[in-house]
C-alpha cells in the first residue's frame, strides 16, 4: 500500500463490568481515541435438575464489549499490559486481549496513534501465533455459530451486531424484504487450530450456501485468549480452565494442546484471501461511503456501530461521539482504487473523519456462484 | 445513489415479497394467537355461550393480523430510524434549549396525537355525577383541561427524559422523587370523598398515556441521543423517558382535581342530586353536557374511515414534526424512500388494526365482559327480554324447599329442551295476559358470590392480560429495542414473558378490586413501596427496562378488552368507577421485570464473582503482587 505505516491495533474483548476499568486505565495511559462496541459472550450453560431432562446444556450469554485503539508499535506490548492488568485477565473468564499490526493508509487529522506510558512494570506473557477469526452472518445465527466454537474449546466468541450491504443495496426499495441486520462472530485461535475452527464454524452455519455469510481469518501478532466456556462448577481445588491456563502458561505456548486435536478437517473448499479494508467514520456516513465503494466493485460491507470513548477532541461538526466502521473485503488492487476516491470525496476531514486501515485477510469463505468459481481460481 | 441497480425480473421480485410477508403475518398471528384462542375458548366452552357476529369477528381478527404486520414494518422502516437520526443530528447542531422545548412539544403532540385518553373517557362512561361529581367534571365539562394536564405531564418527562440521557443521570432518583410525591398525594387524596375517585382516573392516565406510535419514537430519540452525548456506559442508553412519562401524568392529574375540588359539591345521593336545592351546587356538572353518541351503529363505512383518520392524526403529525426539526437542522434524511414508506406503512397498518380491534378483539371483548359475571352471579341479558302473549297463570307451578318456603316456576319450552324458569309476579301483565321474561344465566360456579366463580373470574383475567400483552405492538417494539441494545443479552421473549405475566397479576388484582371493592390507594401505594425497595437493589441497566416495559404494557390490544371486562363486572358489581385496573396492571410489570433482572445479575456474577468486587476494585493478583513489592 502507498503512504501507509503500520501500526498497531489493540483489541480486548471484556465482560462489560470490567471494561469501565480497562478503558479508564487506558485513558490514564494516554490513549486518547478508545473505541467501544457492545456485544455479548457466549456460554455454554448446563443445566441442573428439571431443566436438565428436557435440555442438558444451552447457549447463555453476557454482556460484554470489545475495546480498541490504536498505539505505536514501539509500546505494542505496553499498552497490551496495561489491558491485561485492568481486565485482570490472568484469570480465566474475563476476557482476551490482542493486537494486530495494520497497514493504516489514511485518516483523519483528529485521529491519534498514542504513545503510551505505563505506570505499570510487569513482565507478563502473552502468546504468539494467534489468528483472529471473523464470521459475518444473519441476525439470529450467531449462537449456533458460538455453540460450535464453544464445543471444541478452543476459543470465546464475542458477538456483535451490524448490518449488512450488498445485493439488497441494488434492487431499489424492495431490498426491505432482505433483512440487513447481521451478528458477527469475533474470536482468536492459536493458529494451528485456526483451520479446524473455521471449518466447524463454516459446517456449523452452512456457509457454503448462498446468503449465509462470510467468514475471514487475520493475523494476531500477540495475545492472551480466555479459556472460560461453561458455568460449571468445580469440585476441586482448581477449575479445568485455570489447569489449561497453567499449563499453558508453564509451557510459554498452547502448542500442547495439538495432539488432543483429530483431524477433522478434510477441507476440499475453496478458500481465497485477499485484504480487508476498515473504514471508521461518523455515525451515519458508512452506508455512503459504502454505496461508494461498491460502484468501484466492492461487493458489500458490513457496518457496525461504535461509541467513540476517552478524551478525542469531539466537536458538534467534526468528530462525533456516534461512530461507525465499514468492514469491506476486497482485492489490493479496488483497495487503493476506493482510498483514493475516499480522498477525492474529502472523507478524511469533513463531517466523516474517516480513518481507513488494512490488514491481510490469509483466508475467507463464503458461497460463490459457481459461474464464478473459475475467477477465483 | 447511482449504484448500478441490478436488473431483476418480476418472478423474481415475487419470489422476495412473497416469503418476506408470509414471515411477517406468521409472525403477527403467532403474537395474537394467545390472546384470540384463550377469549374464544373462555367464551364457548368456560362460559357456554355462543359468539355473535362471528363473521365480523372473523374479518376484524384478520385485520388485526394484516394492520400489526404493517405497523410494526413501518416502524422498524420508517418511525425508529427516523427518531434515531433525528436523536443524533439534533444535539450536534442545536443547543440544550432547542432540545428541551423540542422535547416538550414532542410530548405534548404525543399526547393529543394518540388518542388514548378517549379510552378513559369510555372506562367513565358509567360515572354518576353524584357519586363522585370532580370525576364526572373533569370527564366531561372539563375533558379538555385534562387532556392538557395530561400533555403538560409528558411534555415535562421527556424535557426531563431527555436531559437525564444527556447528562447521563440515573434513573432512580427520579423514580423515589416522582413515585414518593405521587404516592403522598395518593394518601392524602383518599381522604378527601371527592378526590378519592379521582385517584383511579390518575394512575390510569400515567399507565395509557404512552401509546404505539410515541413509545417506539421516543425510545429511538433517547438511543440516538444517549450515543451522541456518548458520556454513559451503554447500560442506560435511550432508555427512561417511557417511565417518566406515565409517572408526571398521574402528579399533574392529581394537582389539576385539586384546583376544582372545591367548585364541586360533595359525592351525594341521586334524589339530592336532583333536588331543587341542590341546583345551584350542581350548575357546574349539568352545563352543556356532551351529547353522548348513544348506541353507535354498525357501519362499516363510518368505522373504516374513522379508524384511518385516527390512524393518520396518530402518525402524521408527529413524524411531520420531526421532519420539519430535521429540515430546520439541515441535515439530510438517510434512505428517505424506505422512511417514507414505512411512514406510510405505519398509517396503514395502524388504520386496519383499530378497525380489526373494533370488529374483531372488542367484539369478543364486550361479549365475554358481559357474560363474565355471570361465573359467580345471576346476570340478566336485558336485550334479549322476552315477551309472552297469552300467557296462562294455571301454567305456573309450586315448588317447595327444605325450609318449607314455597317458590313458583313454570316450565318453558325452547328447541326440544326443558327448562325451570322462576315466577316472578311483578313481571306479569294481567290485563294484556302478557308475561315479560329476560332470560338469565349463572351463577355457573358454584353459588351467588361463591368464591369458586370469582375464581373462574380473576384466572381469566390473569391469562387475558398474558395474552393481552403479548400482541401489544409498542412493547414488541420495546422488546426488540432492548434486544438491540443489549446485544442479545436480555432477550425479547424474555422481556415480553416477564411482562405478560406481570400484566396478568396486575389484572388479576384490578379485577378483584373491583369485585370486593378494595380501595385503589390501598393496594397501590405498598405495591409502589415494594417497587421502590426492588428499584434500590436492581441495576440500571433493568430499573430502566423494567420501568419502561411498564409504560408500553398498555396498548391498543390491552386497553379495549380490560375496559370491556371492567365495565362488565363493574356495572355488575355497582361499584362508583371502574378505573384503576389499567395502573395495576402498569405496577405489577415492573415488579416481575426487576425480579428476572435481580435473578439475571445473580446468576451473571456467579461467572465474575471469583475476584470480582471483593478487594474493591483491587485484584487478588494485584494484591500478590504489591506484597511482594513489600
Amino acid at each position: 500500500m502507498k503512504e501507509s505505516k503500520p501500526v498497531i491495533k489493540v483489541t480486548a474483548m471484556l465482560h462489560r463490568n470490567i471494561s469501565s476499568r480497562a478503558v479508564s486505565a487506558l485513558k490514564a495511559a494516554g490513549v486518547k481515541d478508545i473505541y467501544q462496541t457492545p456485544g455479548r459472550i457466549p456460554f455454554l450453560a448446563y443445566h441442573s435438575g428439571i431443566k436438565a431432562v428436557f435440555k442438558p446444556q444451552s447457549i447463555v450469554s453476557y454482556p460484554a464489549e470489545i475495546i480498541t485503539c490504536f498505539v505505536e508499535p514501539s509500546v505494542e506490548k505496553v499498552a497490551m499490559e496495561i489491558l491485561s492488568c485492568a481486565g485482570n485477565m490472568e484469570e480465566p473468564g474475563k476476557g482476551s486481549v490482542y493486537t494486530e499490526t495494520i497497514q493504516m493508509s489514511s485518516r483523519s487529522t483528529l485521529f491519534h496513534c498514542d504513545k503510551v506510558v505505563s505506570p505499570i512494570n510487569q513482565n507478563q506473557h502473552f502468546y504468539h501465533d494467534l489468528t483472529a477469526i471473523q464470521c459475518v452472518v444473519q441476525r439470529g445465527q450467531g449462537d449456533k455459530i458460538a455453540q460450535a466454537v464453544l464445543e471444541m474449546g478452543s476459543a470465546v466468541p464475542v458477538i456483535t451486531y451490524g448490518t449488512g450491504t450488498g445485493f439488497r443495496d441494488q434492487i431499489g426499495i424492495l431490498r426491505i424484504t432482505i433483512p440487513a441486520d447481521k451478528e458477527i462472530v469475533n474470536l482468536v485461535v492459536p493458529s494451528w487450530e485456526a483451520d479446524y475452527v473455521m471449518e466447524a464454524m463454516i459446517s456449523a452455519g452452512q456457509l457454503e450456501l448462498p446468503g449465509r455469510g462470510f467468514i475471514s481469518t487475520r493475523n494476531v501478532s500477540m495475545g492472551r485468549l480466555d479459556t472460560k466456556m461453561t458455568n460449571e462448577t468445580n469440585v476441586h481445588a482448581a477449575s479445568l480452565e485455570q489447569i489449561i491456563h497453567a499449563i499453558d502458561h508453564l509451557n510459554d505456548s498452547m502448542e500442547w494442546r495439538r495432539n488432543t486435536r483429530k483431524s477433522s478437517a478434510s477441507s476440499n473448499r475453496l478458500f481465497f484471501t485477499g485484504m480487508e479494508l476498515k473504514v471508521f467514520c461518523n455515525e451515519g456516513t458508512g452506508l455512503g461511503l459504502a454505496e461508494e465503494a461498491m460502484k468501484i466493485g466492492v461487493g458489500g460491507a458490513t457496518i457496525e456501530q461504535q461509541n467513540l470513548r476517552g478524551e478525542a477532541e469531539v466537536s458538534k461538526d467534526y468528530l462525533s461521539r456516534a461512530r461507525e466502521v465499514c468492514r469491506m473485503f476486497t482485492t489490493e488492487e479496488v483497495a487503493n482504487k476506493f482510498l483514493q476516491k475516499l480522498k477525492d470525496i474529502g472523507a478524511f476531514s469533513d463531517r466523516v473523519q474517516a480513518v481507513a486501515y488494512f490488514s491481510e485477510v490469509p483466508k475467507a469463505f463464503t458461497y460463490i456462484p459457481k459461474e464464478d468459481v473459475k475467477k477465483v481460481a | 445513489m447511482n449504484i448500478q441497480k441490478k436488473e431483476i425480473s418480476l418472478k423474481e421480485k415475487f419470489g422476495l415479497l412473497f416469503p418476506w410477508a408470509r414471515k411477517k403475518i406468521m409472525e403477527q398471528v403467532s403474537s395474537v394467537a394467545t390472546i384470540v384462542v384463550y377469549l374464544l375458548f373462555f367464551q364457548l366452552v368456560v362460559l357456554g355461550s355462543p359468539l355473535e357476529n362471528s363473521a365480523y369477528v372473523a374479518v376484524g381478527l384478520a385485520l388485526v393480523v394484516a394492520g400489526l404486520a404493517f405497523f410494526m414494518e413501518g416502524l422498524v422502516l420508517g418511525m425508529m430510524p427516523l427518531g434515531e437520526v433525528l436523536g443524533l443530528k439534533l444535539p450536534a447542531h442545536r443547543g440544550l434549549f432547542s432540545i428541551l422545548v423540542f422535547s416538550f412539544l414532542l410530548g405534548v403532540g404525543a399526547t393529543f396525537a394518540e388518542p388514548s385518553i378517549a379510552v378513559l373517557k369510555a372506562a367513565g362512561a358509567t360515572v354518576k355525577a353524584w357519586e363522585a361529581p370532580l370525576l364526572f367534571l373533569l370527564l366531561n365539562q372539563k375533558a379538555d383541561l385534562l387532556v392538557y394536564s395530561v400533555g403538560i405531564g409528558v411534555g415535562l418527562a421527556v424535557v426531563c427524559g431527555m436531559m437525564r440521557i444527556m447528562y447521563n443521570w440515573s434513573l432512580k432518583p427520579f423514580i423515589y422523587v416522582l413515585v414518593g410525591i405521587a404516592c403522598i398525594l395518593t394518601v392524602v387524596s383518599y381522604y378527601n370523598d371527592n378526590l378519592q375517585h379521582l385517584l383511579g382516573l390518575a394512575w390510569d392516565c400515567g399507565a395509557v398515556t404512552t401509546g404505539p406510535v410515541t413509545v417506539p419514537l421516543v425510545l429511538a430519540l433517547g438511543i440516538g441521543i444517549s450515543r451522541i452525548s456518548g458520556s454513559g456506559d451503554s447500560e442506560n442508553a435511550g432508555f427512561g423517558v417511557v417511565t417518566l412519562a406515565s409517572l408526571f401524568p398521574i402528579l399533574t392529574v392529581i394537582i389539576l382535581g385539586w384546583f376544582y375540588v372545591g367548585d364541586v359539591p360533595a359525592p351525594m345521593t341521586e334524589a339530592q342530586y336532583n333536588s331543587e336545592e341542590m341546583a345551584s351546587a350542581t350548575a357546574i356538572l349539568r352545563s352543556d353536557l356532551p351529547t353522548g353518541s348513544g348506541e353507535t351503529e354498525f357501519n362499516v363505512l363510518a368505522t373504516v374511515k374513522n379508524s384511518f383518520s385516527a390512524a393518520a392524526v396518530a402518525v402524521v403529525p408527529l413524524c411531520l414534526f420531526l421532519l420539519l426539526t430535521l429540515l430546520w437542522i439541515r441535515q439530510k434524511l438517510p434512505r428517505r424512500d424506505e422512511i417514507f414508506l414505512g411512514i406510510g406503512f405505519a398509517v396503514l397498518g395502524m388504520g386496519l388494526f383499530s378497525i380489526g380491534i373494533e370488529w374483531g378483539l372488542s367484539g369478543v371483548g364486550n361479549q365475554l365482559g358481559n357474560t363474565l359475571p355471570a361465573a359467580y352471579k345471576k346476570i340478566e341479558f336485558a336485550n334479549q327480554k322476552i315477551e309472552i302473549d297469552n300467557f296462562d297463570k294455571n301454567l305456573v307451578q309450586t315448588a317447595v324447599d327444605d325450609s318449607g318456603e314455597t317458590h313458583q316456576f313454570y316450565y318453558r319450552y325452547e328447541k326440544d329442551m326443558v327448562s325451570v324458569i322462576p315466577w316472578n309476579e311483578e313481571n306479569y301483565n294481567a290485563e294484556e295476559k302478557r308475561y315479560n321474561f329476560t332470560p338469565t344465566k349463572g351463577p355457573l360456579y358454584g353459588n351467588e358470590g361463591d368464591l369458586s366463580g370469582i375464581i373462574v373470574v380473576l384466572l381469566f383475567a390473569f391469562f387475558m392480560g398474558y395474552g393481552a400483552t403479548l400482541a401489544e405492538p409498542a412493547l414488541n417494539a420495546l422488546g426488540s429495542t432492548v434486544e438491540t441494545i443489549t446485544v442479545g443479552t436480555f432477550k425479547k421473549s424474555l422481556l415480553m414473558q416477564a411482562v405478560a405475566i406481570g400484566v396478568g397479576c396486575g389484572i388479576f388484582l384490578g379485577v378483584a378490586k373491583i369485585v370486593w371493592n378494595i380501595p385503589l390507594a390501598s393496594m397501590l401505594v405498598p405495591l409502589y413501596l415494594i417497587l421502590l425497595v426492588l428499584t434500590y437493589f436492581s441495576t440500571e441497566e433493568f430499573v430502566n427496562i423494567g420501568w419502561d416495559s411498564a409504560g408500553v404494557t398498555t396498548g391498543p390490544v390491552t386497553v379495549p378488552l380490560v375496559i370491556a371486562m371492567g365495565l362488565g363486572i363493574g356495572q355488575q358489581s355497582a361499584v362508583v368507577e371502574g378505573f384503576g385496573i389499567l395502573s395495576m396492571a402498569s405496577v405489577c410489570p415492573i415488579m416481575s421485570v426487576l425480579s428476572v433482572g435481580i435473578f439475571v445479575n445473580r446468576s451473571r456474577n456467579v461467572l465474575l464473582e471469583n475476584s470480582e468486587d471483593e478487594n474493591d476494585g483491587q485484584t487478588p493478583s494485584s494484591l500478590v503482587a504489591e506484597e511482594k513489592a513489600s
